[in-house]
Order: C-alpha cells, then sequence, then structure tokens
C-alpha cells in the first residue's frame, strides 16, 4: 500500500532540495532536481495503482473537524494520473524555453506540482482550499515573470483577479457547507447533505458555478483566458491549460455533481445550454484566429466547454466521458503547444500563413502535429474520441440540444485542416529551407505524450473501469 | 503576585525612567543609550507578566474573555517595534521612551477599561503619546501629520466625551456592568457619537481623513505602531463597549455598523488602487483592514466577536511587518510604486518578509489573514448574511489587485542571479532583518489561535 502523504512529501523534498542547492549550478541544478522528483512521484503513483493506496489523516483542532486527511474520491486516480505525469514532459518543454532565473522557475514549478496533487488527493476542504490557491498564486508568478514582457504583467494580473473571485466563491461554498453540516470533511459533508436547506444548496451551487465558469472557463467569464494563455511562457501555457483548468473540471464534478447532484439535475438544461453556446461560439472565435498559439488557446477552451456539457447532463456516463476527456486532452494540448512553441523557435513566428511546405524539411515533427490534430478532433482510436462520445450518448439523453455542439467540433475540423495546410503542405519558403527537424529529446517528449493519446484512445476501459464507482 | 501585572510593571517602568533620566542629567552623565534598554527590559517583562499574572483588576478596569490575548500580543509587537526604533543609528531622546512606554501603557489600559470615563482616559493617554511619538521624525513634514492628528484626534476626543456625556444622562452610569439599553432619544445618540468618537481612533471612514497623511509624514517605524497597536485599541475600544457593555443588538446598530464597515472597505480598497506612493497604498489598506475587523463586530454575536479579535490581531501583525519592512526600503529612497523594482536590491530579507506581509493582508494562505477572513466570512455567513460576503468579494479582487501591482512589480526574481551586488550590509540593518523575522514567523504560529 502506497500512503497518498508520500505524493506530497517527495514533491517537497524537491522542493526543499532547491532551496538547498540553489547556487550550484552544475551537478545538481534545479531542473535535475525537479525532473528526479517528478519522475519519483510518478513512480510511487504507478505504485500505487498496483498496490493500492491508503488514506492518510492527522487531526488539527478537532473542535471544528479540521484535519490535515488526504483520502481518494470517486474521481481522484484519472486526474492523479494527469497531475503526477504531465508535468514532466512540460518541464523538458521548459528546459528550452526558460533560460533566466531557473531556480525560482523550478521552484514555483514544484510547487504547482505539489498543490495540483494536493488538491487531487485533499479530502479536507481548508486543504483542498489551501493548495487551490497557492498553485493559483505560484502560476501567477510564472505568468508574469517569464511570460512576453509587454503584457505579462497586465495578463498575470488579469488572470489573478479572475481565478481569485473564483477561490474566494469556492471558499463561500466551503464555509456554508461547515456552516450547516458542522464539518470540513469531504466524508461527513457527503453522509450530511441532508441537513443543509434547499436554498443553500441552490446559493452554494451557484457559488460554485461562478468558480467552475471561471476556472474552465466558460463564457462570459472566459475573459482572462486568451491574454494569459498567449502572454505566458509556453511551459506556463501547458500547465494552464494541461493541469489548471482541469482543477474547474475536478471541483464541478468533486461538488456540483458529488454533492449538489439534485440542483444540477434540477438545472441540466439551461446549464448544457451555456455549455453548448460556448462550445459554438469558441470553435467560430477560434475559426478567426491567424495565430497558431492563440488558436490553441481558444480550442482548449472549447474542450472545456464539452466537458461542460458532459458535467452539466449530470449522468454517469457523461461523467465518465468528461473525465476521460479532461485527461486525454491534457496530454493533446501539452503535444500541441509544444509543437506550436518548436514551430516558434524555428521559423520565428506563431502565424501559420507565413510558414508553408514544413513537411519537406521535417517530417517527423508533421507527423506528431498530424497526431495531435486527429487526436483533438476525436478520431476513433486516438483519445479525445471515446470522450466525446460518451459525452454526447450521456447528454444526448436528457437533452436533445446538446448534439448542436457537434457543429462546433465541425468548426474545429475546418480550422485544424487550415493550419495543417498553411503550415505543412504548399511550396516551401526560400527563408525556411534551413529550419531543422527535432532533436532527440524532443521525439522522445512527443513519443511519451503520443502514448499516452494512443493507450487511453485504444483502451479507455482502463480509466472506464477506474471510474466505477461513479 | 497580585501587583505584578503589565500596567503596573509599565507605569512604574515610566516613573523609574523619569527618575533615572533626572539623577544623570544631575550628574552630567552623557551616556544615554542605558536609558534605551532600560526600556526595552520594562517591555519585555510587562509581556511576561502578562502572560504568567494577567491584566490588572481594580475598579475601573476589569479582565474579559480577550484581554490578556489581546494584550499579549499588543506588547508583543510594541517590544518588536520598539526594538526596530532603537536600531537606529542616531541617538534618540528619552522622551521617545517615556512617550513610547506610556502610549503602550494606554493602549493596554484601553483593553481593560470598565467604564466610559477610565476608557476616555486610557485613549486620551494613547493619543497624546502618540502626537508625540509622529511629531519625533525630524523629518519635513513631521509637524503637518502631527498637527493634522492632533487636531483631528482633539475633535474626536470631545466628540466622545460629548456622546458619553448623552450616554450618562440616558442611563445614569458610565459603568459598563450596568450600563442597559433604554429608548430615550439622548442616549441613542449618545450611542451613535461614541461611534464616531471611536471611530477616528480606528480609522473608520468617514474619520479616516487623517491617517494617510499622519501615516505618510511620520517615521515608518512610528507608523507601524499607530497602524498596528494604536488601532486595535481602538477597535477593542468598539467591541468592549458595543459587545460587553451595551445591549443593543437592535437592526439599526446592526445597519449602521454594516453600512460604515462596507463603505470604509470599498472606499480604501478604491483609493488605494490608485495611489503613486507606497506608504499612502499602506495606509490605506490599513484603512480597509479597520473595516474589515469592524463588519464581523457589526454581527454582535459571540462569533463575530471572536473573528473580530482574531482579525484585529492578524492584520495588526502583517501591518507591523509591512510598515517596519518599509522602512527599511525607505531609507533606501524607495517611495513610489514605480521603484519597487529595487526592493530585493536594497533588503533581501526585508522584501520577502514584505511579501509574506502583504500576502497576509491581502487574504492568502497558509497566512494568518486567510484564517482571519475565513473567521470573518464564517460569522457572517453563520448570522445569514450571505449578499454581504458577495460584496465583499468585489472589494477583496480591488485589493487583491493593488496588492499584486506591487508585489509583481518587486521582481524578487531579477536579484537572485546576481550574487554580491557589493551591498556594504549594516549591523544595524541585520538586526532590523531580524525583527522581521520574527514577526513573520509569529504571523504563521498566529495560526494556532484561530
Amino acid at each position: 500500500m502506497i500512503n497518498f502523504i508520500f505524493l506530497l512529501i517527495v514533491p517537497l523534498i524537491g522542493i526543499i532540495l532547491t532551496l538547498l542547492f540553489k547556487n550550484q549550478s552544475k551537478n545538481l541544478s534545479a531542473e535535475v532536481i525537479a525532473f528526479g522528483t517528478m519522475v519519483a512521484t510518478a513512480i510511487l503513483f504507478a505504485a500505487g495503482l498496483i498496490f493500492g493506496f491508503a488514506s492518510f489523516g492527522v487531526s488539527i483542532t478537532p473542535a471544528v473537524d479540521f484535519s490535515f486527511s488526504l483520502a481518494s474520491n470517486f474521481i481522484t486516480l484519472p486526474f492523479l494520473l494527469l497531475a503526477t505525469v504531465l508535468p514532466i514532459p512540460i518541464l523538458l518543454f521548459a528546459k528550452n524555453e526558460i533560460k533566466e532565473n531557473k531556480f525560482l522557475f523550478y521552484l514555483l514549478y514544484l510547487i504547482i506540482y505539489l498543490s495540483v496533487i494536493g488538491v487531487f488527493i485533499s479530502s479536507n476542504l481548508i486543504v483542498f482550499f489551501l493548495f487551490w490557491e497557492l498553485a493559483v498564486l505560484a502560476l501567477f508568478f510564472i505568468v508574469s515573470f517569464w511570460g512576453d514582457l509587454k503584457r505579462a504583467r497586465k495578463a498575470g494580473m488579469k488572470f489573478l483577479v479572475f481565478t481569485q473571485f473564483g477561490s474566494l466563491t469556492l471558499l463561500a461554498v466551503f464555509i456554508l457547507l461547515f456552516v450547516y453540516t458542522g464539518s470540513f470533511n469531504l466524508q461527513t459533508i457527503e453522509s450530511s447533505m441532508s441537513a443543509v436547506p434547499s436554498y443553500i444548496e441552490y446559493t452554494s451551487f451557484f457559488l460554485l458555478l461562478i468558480t467552475v465558469m471561471i476556472k474552465m472557463p466558460i463564457f462570459p467569464l472566459h475573459e482572462w483566458l486568451p491574454d494569459s494563455y498567449y502572454s505566458s511562457p509556453t511551459s506556463g501555457t501547458m500547465l494552464l491549460s494541461g493541469v489548471l483548468s482541469k482543477l474547474g473540471g475536478f471541483a464541478f464534478i468533486l461538488f456540483g455533481f458529488g454533492l449538489f447532484r439534485n440542483v444540477l439535475i434540477n438545472l441540466r438544461i439551461p446549464l448544457i445550454a451555456l455549455g453548448v453556446f460556448t462550445a459554438v461560439y469558441i470553435a467560430f472565435t477560434a475559426s478567426g484566429q491567424k495565430d497558431l498559439k492563440m488558436l490553441l488557446s481558444y480550442s482548449s477552451m472549447f474542450y472545456m466547454a464539452l466537458v461542460f456539457i458532459g458535467v452539466s447532463s449530470g449522468i454517469s456516463t457523461a461523467v465518465i466521458g468528461s473525465v476521460i476527456l479532461m485527461v486525454s486532452h491534457g496530454f493533446i494540448i501539452t503535444l500541441l503547444f509544444g509543437i506550436s512553441y518548436m514551430l516558434f523557435k524555428r521559423t520565428g513566428t506563431y502565424e501559420t500563413s507565413k510558414m508553408s511546405g514544413l513537411m519537406s524539411r521535417m517530417p517527423i515533427l508533421a507527423f506528431f502535429f498530424m497526431l495531435g490534430i486527429f487526436a483533438s478532433l476525436g478520431v476513433p482510436g486516438l483519445s479525445n474520441f471515446p470522450g466525446e462520445l460518451l459525452i454526447f450518448i450521456g447528454s444526448y439523453a436528457v437533452a436533445g440540444i446538446s448534439l448542436i455542439a457537434i457543429f462546433g467540433i465541425m468548426l474545429s475540423t475546418n480550422y485544424y485542416l487550415r493550419v495543417l495546410k498553411e503550415s505543412l503542405f504548399g511550396q516551401l519558403q526560400n527563408k525556411l529551407a534551413m529550419v531543422k527537424d527535432m532533436d532527440k529529446l524532443e521525439i522522445a517528449v512527443l513519443s511519451f505524450l503520443s502514448f499516452f493519446i494512443v493507450l487511453i484512445g485504444l483502451f479507455p476501459s482502463i480509466l472506464i473501469n477506474v471510474l466505477g464507482g461513479l | 503576585m497580585e501587583y505584578f501585572n503589565a500596567q503596573y510593571v509599565l507605569f512604574v517602568g515610566i516613573l523609574l525612567i523619569i527618575l533615572i533620566d533626572f539623577i544623570r542629567q544631575s550628574l552630567n552623565a552623557k551616556r544615554k543609550v542605558f536609558m534605551h534598554y532600560i526600556t526595552a527590559a520594562i517591555l519585555t517583562m510587562s509581556l511576561i507578566s502578562t502572560i504568567l499574572y494577567g491584566n490588572m483588576n481594580i475598579h475601573l478596569f476589569s479582565e474579559t474573555q480577550y484581554s490578556q490575548f489581546i494584550t499579549g500580543f499588543m506588547l508583543f509587537i510594541s517590544l518588536l517595534v520598539y526594538l526596530f526604533i532603537l536600531s537606529e543609528k542616531k541617538e534618540h531622546s528619552v522622551v521617545l521612551d517615556i512617550a513610547y512606554l506610556s502610549a503602550v501603557l494606554g493602549a493596554t489600559l484601553v483593553v481593560i477599561s470598565s467604564n466610559f470615563i477610565s476608557l476616555f482616559l486610557s485613549i486620551e493617554l494613547l493619543s497624546i503619546a502618540s502626537y508625540a511619538l509622529v511629531y519625533m521624525n525630524k523629518s519635513n513634514n513631521a509637524l503637518e501629520g502631527a498637527v493634522k492628528y492632533l487636531s483631528t484626534g482633539i475633535v474626536s476626543m470631545v466628540i466622545l466625551i460629548f456622546g458619553i456625556s448623552l450616554i450618562y444622562a440616558g442611563a445614569g452610569t458610565l459603568s459598563f456592568s450596568s450600563l442597559h439599553s433604554i429608548s430615550y432619544l439622548p442616549f441613542i445618540v449618545g450611542v451613535s457619537i461614541v461611534v464616531a468618537g471611536l471611530g477616528f481612533k480606528s480609522t473608520l471612514v468617514p474619520f479616516h481623513m487623517w491617517a494617510p497623511d499622519t501615516y505618510e509624514s511620520s517615521k515608518s517605524s512610528v507608523t507601524a505602531f499607530i497602524s498596528s497597536v494604536s488601532k486595535a485599541a481602538g477597535l477593542i475600544a468598539l467591541i468592549r463597549v458595543f459587545f460587553f457593555a451595551l445591549p443593543v443588538s437592535s437592526s439599526f446598530v446592526t445597519a449602521l455598523f454594516i453600512s460604515i464597515a462596507l463603505v470604509t472597505i470599498f472606499l480604501s480598497a478604491f483609493l488605494a488602487s490608485v495611489q503613486d506612493r507606497i506608504k499612502r497604498l499602506l495606509a490605506y489598506s490599513s484603512i480597509s483592514q479597520a473595516g474589515f475587523a469592524f463588519i464581523s463586530l457589526a454581527v454582535l454575536t459571540t462569533r463575530g466577536v471572536n473573528a473580530a479579535v482574531f482579525y484585529i490581531f492578524a492584520f495588526a501583525i502583517a501591518d507591523a511587518i509591512v510598515f517596519l519592512a518599509y522602512d527599511i526600503f525607505e531609507e533606501k529612497k524607495i517611495l513610489y510604486k514605480k521603484d519597487e523594482v529595487k526592493m530585493y536590491g536594497a533588503s533581501k530579507i526585508a522584501s520577502i518578509t514584505f511579501f509574506i506581509g502583504m500576502l497576509s493582508l491581502a487574504g492568502f494562505p497558509p497566512t494568518i489573514g486567510f484564517f482571519g477572513k475565513l473567521l470573518i466570512f464564517y460569522a457572517l455567513f453563520s448570522s445569514g448574511y450571505i449578499p454581504i460576503v458577495i460584496l465583499l468579494f468585489f472589494s477583496l479582487l480591488v485589493s487583491t489587485f493593488y496588492y499584486f501591482n506591487v508585489l509583481a512589480g518587486m521582481r524578487i526574481t531579477k536579484g537572485i542571479f546576481k550574487k554580491n551586488t557589493k551591498q556594504v550590509i549594516h549591523k544595524e540593518q541585520r538586526f532590523k532583518e531580524a525583527i522581521l523575522i520574527v514577526l513573520t514567523l509569529a504571523l504563521f504560529a498566529g495560526v494556532i489561535f484561530a
């Protein structure tokens, strides 16, 4: 049995080591420590999958039932896969990108790593909130310090102010739950939800909805997304879209579907309609983008809107689909952002119309690019397909309007194929004649990501089995 | 050990210092330094005696539920702030010691006073000593700040005593324990006027005008005292009067309190975000902290008062940290928001503690400020003020904005790899930094009181 506390202790050791060896740049540099720490955590997670996990709990103040307790809930494991494994390839991208102040960057990186794992496994709401805030704070500094110089500070501030509002409403939900159930412990709250009056349930649900709509994000609270995704360094964008935006979905499933299921089922039609509107609206917005990074940012939001549709239908099938889609989307969007960064490094631009014919110069990159885009489009056999399928099957059963979102998928096919056509095919420009293909490290990283994409696509049952308790 | 209480120790200490100074002057001795050590020793001794034996308990003054904790943290902060002031290179006059000790004595007396007269006298003692403290910074506009403080302070004292007299007219007594609420018009007017009088001390809007100017013109270490201990005393007096003495749980009082608190919080948040000078920004943020403590008092439940007391502790310690850290920056001429880039270069430890103090003021976990806000929200929720909490969230957003505008500009990152910028760090700065570290540790350790 692997105790959950080890998943937190190992990154903590990494943070301490980073602080201790901050001046050693040769043997034990910050990125080596971060890499080793994360691999060790991932191995621990794998061992835990085989031998099972054990819960952990230390009571801090028994009077208010505030304890540092870690336990798995019904959706922990798939998200834990995302949280432990995904930052490793992102780190390898960051290695090339981050040149200054490495020490602080990897310190913040490990803090995000630790806190995201902490959010997924904590079963006490105060501990949950603590880790949640820590992740936001650390990411704020990554966005505003290492981002695009002109806009990063403004974008970081926008990110912080928006997500801070979401955090506060989440805190309000927790306090309301505490007032009416007398506990911060998730299991205790689950068993005493009947004590919560119905108007409080509705109030809490609306507050939670604000959090989720900011974090995922959903129209009309998505204003911060384009700025912060675009201005932050690519590794920060990967963290934001691959891991951090999943926190919103996680909270929505855990609290919205887990605790306030009655409210969710009563409100499912307007919520699904909101999700559908967001999906189509964002698909249109993304179609108009010329810039690859911006386009990927919007497309990332499109998939989160599908997740929103899935969860708000309140049916297990669709919720399972949402979890699968979130996990697979984490891997796919990381791969795509990675490729966009490589293209930017080699061609000096994010605009796909300025590159063409790169297929002949970089066949391996073209292969991974196509794989990523086809996976994103939901081609059967790749990882988005089972998720999207389950979401549509589940949500169609309760509201036919969810099928309108398929129109959004058609639009995304259109813009994705346009990107492929403009960048890979056509006449090779002279100034791009000398671009190099990917090096070995990059191939290894992308293969690692593709492995998970294909694995989930071929055997979605491994995730579905884990979610059996739903 | 009946008489070994903080207040007695401080009082005897003040007399002792006056006596020793008199003897010293008549002997024509030149050394003044040891006087400061005596002052520090007196403060330490009073802190220890509070922890061991509690407060003074005689006629007009009595111990209540929270008073030991409150005097404890007040003395703790005052001691550290005093050590910080001491570590300056230049010589201090003995008047500073006396004024400082009198201010501390006044603040601790406010906490335990159980009669309107003793409350008024304690606040007066605190205020008069503070005017002197503000003026002791011989900078260009110290006089302006002190005069502004003095004139508003006197007006507020007059208002306070007017309110007290109206209450006496209604109730026929001034003792907190025998007061009872009556529906007699002068009495109700008196209650409102007392709010105004105490509001001056605790910088509630609309009685806050003096605060930014006074804070700015006085020395930052003195500001640290005024904005933490002295303001805490004002808020504690409000708690004492309105929770323990006057049983006025009418909807009128609650509405009045909540509207004052909301106006305080919002106005200060918006004014803070347009400030250019860091110190004025900190001053407005300190005003908004008072608003938060006051809103939690406004619900007039035990939970609310618990939250208010804890929050006063939380913001007092955080305010002391940011103003003391800012004192180090001020010496290096970092005055405007655009200079914040230099902060890290000025002092590493000061900038990190400043950062943590700001996080606590902004209410981010795991600092003490977060737990303070948590308790306040809990108190408001359990009394059913859900819309007010939602309103508070918006003000917190504004405050997040201005705090992080400073923090993001600090660029802690810039300095890290520029090793050894050949800066001579003076011994006194090391000492100051040590004080800041102690305070920051207290910031985290204080969570156990939650």
